[in-house]
C-alpha cells in the first residue's frame, strides 16, 4: 500500500516560473502560448494540517467496527480453530502464549544465533537478554539499568556482587533497589509480556489476598537497615511494601515510629496505611476512627490527598459490618474530597456500589446517579480496583436492581471510546457478561434477548451451565420452542452435555411443549426435536462408555422416547425402547405412563405388535397402568394366536371380552 | 474520320481473326450501356495504345500475336497472366486509367527535356505490371527502343549464376542473366535497331584479342554480349551507354521500362561472393547501367519504373509506398519523379471484368449475386479475383 | 418388584477372560440367550465395559463456517478491513473457480487454491473506500481557490512531482522505493529557440514524450528523497541552459545527423536544378526549383508518405516539369 503525494506544491517551482519570465533573452521558436497577460488571479495555498506519523492510521481504524460473527483478533479465523468453549479459549489463547515463551527460551539458550538486529530502530526485546553470573563484570551503571528495567533477581545479584567487590554504592542506588525489592516483595513478577496469562490469572489472587505474603527479614529489611540515617523515602518505601503485602502490624508500627521521629512521609504512603486497616481493626467504629486519625495526621503533615486516598478510604469503609455507619461515612467522605479537588475514578465508583447495594441490605438507587454523572465519558486506568467497576456494575443491576436499562446504560457505557479496556481480565469479563445476559433474558422479550445472544456468544461470551439454565427457563416461559434446536446445538458445542439437570431441562421443554404447526417457525420443529433427543441418547451412550459423569434415568429416556415418536422415527424409538426394557436394573425411575402410551400409539400405526406386547410387558413388570395400554392394543390390532395368548398371560383373560 | 474508319476495319479484321459473332456497338459514349445485355461491351477494337482514351476505359482490346511475341518473349506479363492468355488464346488487356494517364503523359512530353520519370506504385496485384505491359505495347508501336527489364529482382533473388567481373575488382557478374537480357533486347528492338542503322560511338576493348571498333552498329554489340557471355555484363554497359549518348543526340527515342525497381536499392540479395558473403546490389555490375538510364542527363526517353513490395525481402514489406521501398538513397536517385498510383478495379472495371470471363466460359455457375460476392470477397483486387474465380 | 425374568450373561467370565488376554471374539457370537421361560437374575453390580475394539477417533464438534452466521445486512468493513487472502469460510459468497471437465461445476471455494492464489480486492470495497475517505478528510485542507482549472494550475505550477511512500508490515519502516522522484514538465512551457530546442531535445533523448509533449525525470541515484529531488532540479536547469550554449564541434554536423530534413542541403535540389538547367548555358540565371516544391519534399520526408503528401508531390512535380 503506498500514498502518493501529487503534485507537491513546493516554492521550488519558482524555477519554472523564472524560466517562464525569462523570455526575454532567447528567441521564442513559433511558440503559441505567449499568453502573458491572462488574469494572473492571486492565489494562496492554506497551510498543511499537521498530524503525527500515525494519524492517519488512527482514523483509518477508527472506520472498522465489530464483527460479531469472527472470534477474538488473537484466535485463527478458521472453523476448526475457533475456539467454542470457555476451556477451549483458555487453552488455545495460553498455547499461543506458551509458543510465545517457548521462542523466549530459545532466544535465550542459543543467545548466539540472535544477535542480529534486522528491525529498524531496533527492538530492544528480540536481542538476547543480559545474563549475570557470580563472575560477571558489573558496577553501578548496570545496577541502575537492571533497576530501571524492574529485572528484581538480576539486580539482588548485581547486588551483591557489588557487595561482595566492596564496591561503595551510592545512597539513591541504595533507596531505588529498596524500592524495587519491597515493590515486588523480592519475587520476580509476572513479565508484561505475557498479556495471556496476566488476562486469564482469575481466582489464584483471591487466596492470595486475605494472607500475608511478605518476607520478614528479607533483603527488603536488610537494605532497609543498612540506609543510615533513616530517611523518609526508605521509611515510604518499607511501610509501603509491608503493607502491599499485608505485614499489617509492623507497617502500622513503622508509620507511628516515623510519627515519633518527626519524618515527613508522603500521601501514598498514608494511603497504602489505610487500605490495610480493615487488618488492623475489627469493628466498623474502631476501623473508622483509625481511619479519621490517619486522615487527621495527614492534614498536620501537610499532606495533599489524591485519589488514592479517597479509594483506600472507601475501601476501608466497604469492609464496615455496620451498614448504616458505612454509608453515612461513605456520604460524608465524598463531598469533602470533592472540595478538595480529587476527581473519582472508576474505582471509586465501585467502592460506592459495594457499600450501597449489599445482598442482605436495603436496595439504594445510588446507581443511577453514579451513571447518569459518568454517561458518555472516557476514562483511562488510574487506580488499580478501576477494572471491578463494570463487573460489579452488571451485578448490582441483575441482583439488586434487576433493571434492564441500568444495565443497557452500563453495556454502553463500556462501549464507548477506549472503556472496554477496564473491563479487566476473563474473569470479571465473564462475570460482567455472565449477569448481563442472565438479565436480558429475564426481563425482555425472546426475540431481543435472541438477537443479543447471536451478537455476543461465542466469540465475546461463552455463557456458563448455569446461565444456559437461565436461558432454558425463559424459553419455557416464553413458550418459544423453536430456539431449543440451537440452543442444543450450542450446549453441544460449549461442551455442556454432561450436566444433567440442563440435559432434563431441554427435554422437558420440548416434551411439554407441542408443537404449534401453524406457527412457520415451528413447522421443523417436531423432527428438529427428535434430532435432538436423539443426539442426547447417542451422547449419553458415549459418554457412559467413557465412564463420565451423566447417565441416563427412566424420565430422560421416556421423553427421549416421546419425541422419538412424535418426530416420526420409529425404528430409533424401538431401539430406545429396547435399551430401556434390557437394561432395566441400571435406570433409576421409568418412564412416563404418557410417554409408554405415545409410544404404543406409535407401533400401533406402524403395525408392530411385537413391540407393542413388550411395551405392555414392560409396563406390566414395572407395575406401571397397564390397563389402558392393554386395551389400545387389544382394538388397534388384530392379533394372531401367539399374541394372544401373550396378552392373556400378561393382563389377564378380563380384557379380551371386552 | 480516319480513325473511325480505321476502327471499323480492325474491327472487321478482328472478326475474321477471331471468327466470332461479335455484335457491334456504338462506341459513342453517350449512349449508357445496358447492364449484362450485351456481350461486347467490355471489349473495344481499338489495338492501337496510342489510340486509346477516356472512351475506352474498362475495356480489353487484344495484343496481336505476333506484337506480343516480339514484346513479350522474354518477360513482362505475369506468370498467373500467360496461363490465362493460353487458355483464352487471346491476350487481352483491359485499358484503365492509370495507362491512361501514363499514356497521356508520354504523348504529351516535351523530349528535349531531361527524362521524365514516371513511378508505378501500389498494392501487390493491382495491375502495375500489366499496365507497364500496356505502355511498352504503345512504346513498341511507336517507334520507341524498348529498355525493359521483366523484373529486377530476378536478378538478386534467383541468379543463375553469379562470377566475379573480369573488369572491375570486387563487384559480381551475373553472366547469364545478361545475355537473357541481351537476347530479350534483341527480340523486342531487333527490327527497329536495323531501321534506325544505329551506331556505337566509341571503341570497346573486351580483352586483348577482342573489341568492337567504334561506328559498328549496335546489333553486333548485341550479338557479341550474347555469344561471348563472359562480357555479357559489360556489353550490357556498353550498350545502354550507347544509348544514352544516342537519344540525347537525337537519333532514336528511349523507353525504360524497369519492373521492381527497388530491387536496386534493397540490401538484401541472395547472391554471395566468393567468401560467402552477401553482396548489396551496387556490387553487381548490373545495377549499374540500369541505375545510369534512370538518371536524368538524358533526353529524348522516357522512363517508367515500377515499384513492388514482392520484391523486397521478408521483413521489409510493410508498406506499398515508394519512398519506403526505395530507400533514402532511392529515393535521391529518382527525385523529382511522378509517382502514379495503381488501384483496384472500379465497379466498372469490375464488371467488365466479370462480363469478360463469363465470354470466356470461365464462369460456370452464375447464381443470384455473384457478382456482389465476387466484388466484395475480392474487394475488387485483380489478382485477388483471378483466384476466386478460378475456383469457379 | 414382582416376578422378574432374569437373564443370565453366562459367557461374561469368558468374556472377560478373552478381554484380559487379548484374544478376539468377533467372531463368536454374541450370546443373548432369550429364553422366556427362564427367571431373569437381577444383576446390581456394574458391568465392566467391553474393551472397545476400535478406539473411535473423537473429533469435537466442529460450527459450520461462520458464513451462515452473517447477516445480509452486516458491515462488511468491519468483517474484511484489511487485504487478506482468501479465507472461504469468513466469505458470505458462493463462489466458484477452476477447470473442471465438461459438465462438471467448477470448483467451490473451499480449499480451492487458485481463489487463495489470486489478489482480491474484498477489503476495498465502495462503501469501505467511502469510510475510509470519510474519515481521512478531516487531514486535507482546502483546495486553494484561484486554482480551480487544470489551465490555471498548469500556468502557474508547471512542473509535476511524483513521489510515493510505502507503508508496509516488516521490522522496518523504511523503504528504498521512496527515494524514488518523479519530475515532469510540459516542453511547450519552456522557451527555446530552434537550435536550442533541437540540442535539448537530443540531450533528454528518451526522456521526451511526443505525442504529450512532456520530458520526464526519474532520479533514485542519491539514497534520500531530497537530494533526489535536487539533483532532478539540477538537471532540468543544466539541460535547459546547456541547450542554449553552441558548442565549436556542433559545426560538423552531417545529414545523417540531421533531426529533419531540409531541402536546401539535400540530393533533391541539386538533382531538381540539374533537371531544370538542363539546357541552360554557362552563365544564365540558374532557375531554382520552386519554393511549393521543396516544401512538399520536406513534408514527405518528414512527415512520413501517405496518399496526401503523395498526390501533392506528384502535382509539384507534374508542375515544375511541366509534364
Amino acid at each position: 500500500m503506498f500514498l502518493s503525494r501529487h503534485l507537491r506544491l513546493l516554492p521550488r517551482a519558482s524555477i519554472a516560473r523564472s524560466l517562464g519570465s525569462s523570455g526575454a533573452h532567447y528567441t521564442t521558436a513559433a511558440s503559441s502560448n505567449a499568453a502573458p497577460a491572462e488574469e494572473d488571479s492571486p492565489f494562496e495555498i492554506p497551510n498543511r494540517i499537521e498530524r503525527t506519523p500515525t494519524d492517519i492510521l488512527q482514523a483509518l481504524a477508527g472506520t472498522v467496527g465489530r464483527d460479531h460473527t469472527a472470534p477474538h483478533y488473537k484466535f485463527h479465523d478458521d472453523p476448526f480453530l475457533i475456539p467454542m468453549s470457555n476451556a477451549a479459549k483458555r487453552t488455545y489463547a495460553m498455547s499461543k502464549e506458551s509458543g510465545r515463551k517457548a521462542a523466549k527460551w530459545i532466544k535465550e539458550e542459543h543467545r548466539e544465533l540472535f544477535l542480529h538486529q534486522e528491525a529498524q530502530p531496533a527492538v530492544e526485546k528480540f536481542a538476547p537478554s543480559m545474563v549475570y553470573t557470580e563472575n560477571s563484570e558489573v558496577d553501578e551503571s548496570s545496577l541502575q539499568q537492571l533497576i530501571a528495567q524492574s529485572e528484581v533477581k538480576d539486580a539482588v545479584l548485581v547486588y551483591n556482587l557489588l557487595e561482595q567487590k566492596g564496591s561503595p554504592i551510592s545512597a539513591d542506588l541504595k533507596q531505588s533497589l529498596l524500592e524495587l525489592v519491597c515493590f515486588h516483595n523480592n519475587q520476580e513478577p509476572l513479565p508484561e509480556e505475557y498479556i495471556e496469562e496476566r488476562w486469564f490469572i482469575q481466582n489464584n489472587r483471591r487466596r492470595d489476598r486475605h494472607g500475608k505474603t511478605w518476607k520478614d527479614g528479607d533483603l527488603a529489611e536488610k537494605l532497609y537497615a543498612e540506609i543510615e540515617p533513616k530517611t523518609p523515602q526508605a521509611y515510604a518505601s518499607l511501610i509501603r511494601g509491608m503493607a502491599k503485602y499485608l505485614q499489617c502490624e509492623r507497617a502500622y508500627a513503622l508509620l507511628q515510629e516515623a510519627g515519633e521521629k518527626q519524618i515527613q512521609l508522603d500521601t501514598n504512603t498514608f494511603n497504602s496505611i489505610i487500605e490495610i486497616v480493615s487488618y488492623l481493626k475489627d469493628t466498623a467504629e474502631q476501623r473508622w476512627q483509625l481511619c479519621t486519625e490517619l486522615l487527621q495526621e495527614m492534614s498536620q503533615q501537610k499532606l495533599r490527598p489524591n485519589l488514592g486516598t479517597l479509594n483506600a478510604v472507601l475501601q476501608c469503609i466497604s469492609t464496615f459490618g455496620n451498614f448504616k455507619l458505612a454509608r453515612s461515612s461513605a456520604l460524608q467522605v465524598l463531598p469533602e474530597f470533592k472540595q478538595l479537588g480529587v476527581n473519582p475514578s472508576l474505582g471509586t465508583y465501585y467502592y460506592l456500589l459495594i457499600i450501597f447495594c449489599r445482598e442482605r441490605g436495603p436496595v439504594s438507587h445510588v446507581i443511577v446517579d453514579i451513571l447518569n454523572d459518568i454517561a458518555g465519558k472516557e476514562f483511562q486506568i488510574e487506580h488499580p480496583k478501576d477494572t471491578y467497576f463494570f463487573a460489579t456494575a452488571m451485578d448490582v443491576c441483575r441482583n439488586h436492581l434487576n433493571d434492564k436499562s441500568l444495565a443497557k446504560k452500563v453495556d454502553e457505557l463500556l462501549h464507548t471510546g477506549k472503556n472496554y479496556d477496564l473491563v479487566g481480565d476473563s474473569f470479571k469479563e465473564s462475570v460482567y457478561y455472565r449477569n448481563y445476559l442472565a438479565l436480558l433474558c429475564q426481563t425482555e422479550s425472546i426475540e431481543d434477548f435472541m438477537l443479543t445472544y447471536d451478537l455476543l456468544v461465542p466469540n465475546i461470551y461463552i455463557p456458563e451451565p448455569g446461565i444456559m439454565e437461565e436461558i432454558l427457563r425463559a424459553i419455557e416461559i416464553n413458550n418459544a420452542v423453536e430456539h431449543v434446536p440451537r440452543i442444543w446445538s450450542d450446549m453441544v458445542v460449549f461442551d455442556h452435555t454432561h450436566r444433567e439437570s440442563l440435559l432434563l431441562s431441554v427435554l422437558r421443554i420440548m416434551v411439554d411443549n407441542k408443537p404449534n404447526a401453524e406457527l412457520p417457525a415451528q413447522q421443523q420443529l417436531p423432527e428438529q426435536c427428535a434430532k435432538v433427543a436423539l443426539d442426547m441418547y447417542e451422547r449419553v451412550e458415549e459418554a457412559m462408555k467413557r465412564l463420565r459423569k451423566v447417565s441416563f434415568t427412566g424420565q430422560m429416556l421416556g421423553n427421549i422416547l416421546t419425541l422419538l415418536v412424535r418426530g416420526g422415527n420409529f425404528e430409533k424409538a424401538s431401539e430406545v425402547f429396547a435399551h430401556i426394557d434390557k437394561n432395566q436394573h441400571r435406570i433409576p425411575g421409568t418412564p412416563a405412563e404418557s410417554a409408554l402410551h405415545e409410544y404404543v400409539e406409535a407401533s400401533v400405526q406402524e403395525k408392530s405388535p411385537s413391540q407393542a406386547l413388550a411395551a405392555l410387558q414392560y409396563a406390566v413388570e414395572n407395575n406401571m397402568e397397564s390397563s389402558a395400554l392393554a386395551k389400545l392394543i387389544h382394538e388397534g390390532f388384530t392379533l394372531n394366536e401367539t399374541h394372544l395368548a401373550k396378552l392373556k398371560t400378561l393382563v389377564g383373560e378380563s380384557f379380551l371380552d371386552k | 474520320m480516319k480513325m473511325i474508319r480505321n476502327r471499323f476495319g480492325n474491327l472487321s479484321r478482328v472478326s475474321v481473326q477471331l471468327q466470332r459473332h461479335v455484335q457491334q456497338m456504338a462506341t459513342s459514349a453517350a449512349v449508357a450501356p445496358a447492364e449484362g445485355a450485351t456481350i461486347n461491351e467490355f471489349r473495344t477494337a481499338v489495338a492501337n495504345p496510342g489510340e486509346h482514351s477516356a472512351l475506352q476505359l474498362a475495356k480489353f482490346y487484344t495484343i496481336p500475336a505476333e506484337q506480343k511475341k516480339q514484346i513479350f518473349t522474354g518477360g513482362g506479363l505475369p506468370k498467373q497472366y500467360e496461363l490465362q492468355i493460353k487458355t483464352f488464346t487471346e491476350a487481352c488487356l483491359m485499358v484503365r486509367n492509370p495507362a491512361l494517364e501514363l499514356l497521356e503523359y508520354i504523348k504529351g512530353a516535351d523530349l528535349t527535356k531531361p527524362v521524365v520519370r514516371y513511378v508505378l506504385y501500389g498494392e501487390n496485384g493491382t495491375g502495375k505490371t500489366l499496365t507497364m505491359a500496356h505502355v511498352l505495347h504503345y512504346g513498341a508501336l511507336n517507334d520507341f527502343l524498348l529498355v525493359h527489364v521483366p523484373w529486377a529482382p530476378n536478378w538478386m533473388k534467383r541468379p543463375k549464376e553469379a562470377s566475379n567481373a573480369a573488369g572491375q575488382e570486387g563487384m559480381i557478374d551475373l553472366p547469364f542473366d545478361a545475355a537473357a537480357w541481351l537476347v530479350h533486347f534483341k527480340n523486342q528492338n531487333g527490327k527497329l535497331l536495323q531501321r534506325l542503322q544505329l551506331k556505337t560511338g566509341k571503341e570497346y576493348v573486351w580483352s586483348k584479342r577482342e573489341s568492337t571498333p567504334a561506328g559498328s552498329p549496335l546489333l553486333e554489340l548485341v550479338e557479341h554480349g550474347i555469344a561471348r557471355i563472359k562480357y555479357a555484363s559489360e556489353t550490357t554497359a556498353a550498350l545502354i551507354s550507347e544509348l544514352k549518348q544516342l537519344s540525347t543526340a537525337g537519333q532514336c527515342k528511349v523507353m525504360v521500362a524497369i519492373d521492381g525497381f527497388n530491387a536496386f536499392f534493397h540490401p538484401i540479395t541472395r547472391i554471395f561472393s566468393d567468401n560467402k558473403q552477401r553482396v548489396t546490389p551496387d556490387r553487381i555490375t548490373l545495377t549499374q547501367p540500369f541505375l545510369d538510364i534512370t538518371n536524368y542527363d538524358w533526353t529524348n526517353g522516357v522512363c517508367i519504373l515500377s515499384v513492388d513490395k514482392i520484391a523486397m525481402t521478408e521483413g521489409y514489406m510493410d508498406s506499398y509506398m515508394p519512398r519506403y521501398l526505395l530507400g533514402q538513397a532511392g529515393f535521391e536517385h529518382l527525385d523529382p519523379f511522378v509517382p502514379v498510383h495503381v488501384d483496384n478495379y472500379t465497379d466498372k472495371e469490375f464488371h467488365s471484368y466479370i462480363n469478360y470471363y463469363l465470354d470466356r466460359h470461365w464462369i460456370n455457375k452464375t447464381p443470384q449475386g455473384f457478382e456482389e460476392q465476387l466484388k466484395f470477397m475480392s474487394n475488387k483486387n485483380p489478382y485477388s479475383l483471378m483466384q476466386l474465380v478460378r475456383a469457379l | 418388584m414382582s416376578t422378574g425374568l432374569t437373564r443370565v450373561w453366562e459367557r461374561l467370565p469368558l468374556k472377560k477372560q478373552a478381554a484380559q488376554s487379548g484374544i478376539r471374539v468377533f467372531s463368536q457370537q454374541q450370546p443373548e440367550i432369550e429364553d422366556e421361560e427362564e427367571f431373569r437374575v437381577l444383576n446390581l453390580r456394574t458391568v465392566k465395559q467391553q474393551f472397545q475394539r476400535r478406539r473411535e477417533v473423537r473429533r469435537d464438534p466442529v460450527t459450520p463456517p461462520r458464513t451462515n452466521r452473517m447477516a445480509v445486512d452486516q458491515d462488511w468493513t468491519a468483517a474484511w478491513p484489511a487485504p487478506r487472502s482468501f479465507h472461504p469460510a469468513s466469505v458470505p459468497l458462493p463462489l466458484r473457480q477452476g477447470f473442471t471437465e465438461r459438465g462438471a461445476a467448477a470448483p467451490s471455494k473451499f480449499a480451492n487454491a487458485e481463489l487463495m492464489k489470486i489478489p482480491n480486492f474484498l477489503h476495498l470495497t465502495p462503501p469501505a473506500i467511502r469510510q475510509q475517505c470519510e474519515a481521512i478528510k478531516k487531514f486535507c485542507s482546502p483546495w486553494p481557490k484561484g486554482l480551480e482549472t487544470e489551465a490555471k494550475w498548469q500556468r502557474h505550477f508547471p512542473v509535476e512531482v511524483i513521489t510515493t511512500d510505502y507503508l508496509q508490515s516488516l521490522p522496518t519502516i523504511r523503504n528504498l522505493e521512496a527515494r524514488r522522484v518523479t519530475i515532469s514538465l510540459k516542453l511547450s512551457d519552456l522557451k527555446f529557440d530552434a537550435h536550442a530546442r533541437d540540442k535539448f531535445l537530443r540531450l533528454v533523448g528518451d526522456r521526451y514524450n511526443k505525442d504529450t509533449d512532456t520530458v520526464t525525470f526519474v532520479t533514485d541515484r542519491c539514497p534520500l528523497r531530497k537530494q533526489n529531488y535536487d539533483y532532478a532540479m539540477y538537471l532540468l536547469t543544466a539541460c535547459y541552459h546547456e541547450s542554449f550554449v553552441t558548442e565549436p564541434w556542433e559545426a560538423s554536423k552531417s545529414e545523417a545527423d540531421m533531426e529533419v530534413y531540409l531541402f536546401e542541403r539535400n540530393q533533391s535540389k541539386i538533382a531538381a536544378e540539374g533537371i531544370l538547367n538542363w539546357s541552360a548555358k554557362e552563365g544564365d540565371n540558374k532557375i531554382s526549383p520552386p519554393p511549393a516544391y521543396a516544401q512538399c519534399v520536406e513534408q514527405l520526408i518528414n512527415e512520413g508518405e501517405n496518399e496526401y503528401n503523395l498526390a501533392k508531390y506528384k502535382e509539384e512535380v507534374k508542375k515544375m516539369l511541366n509534364v
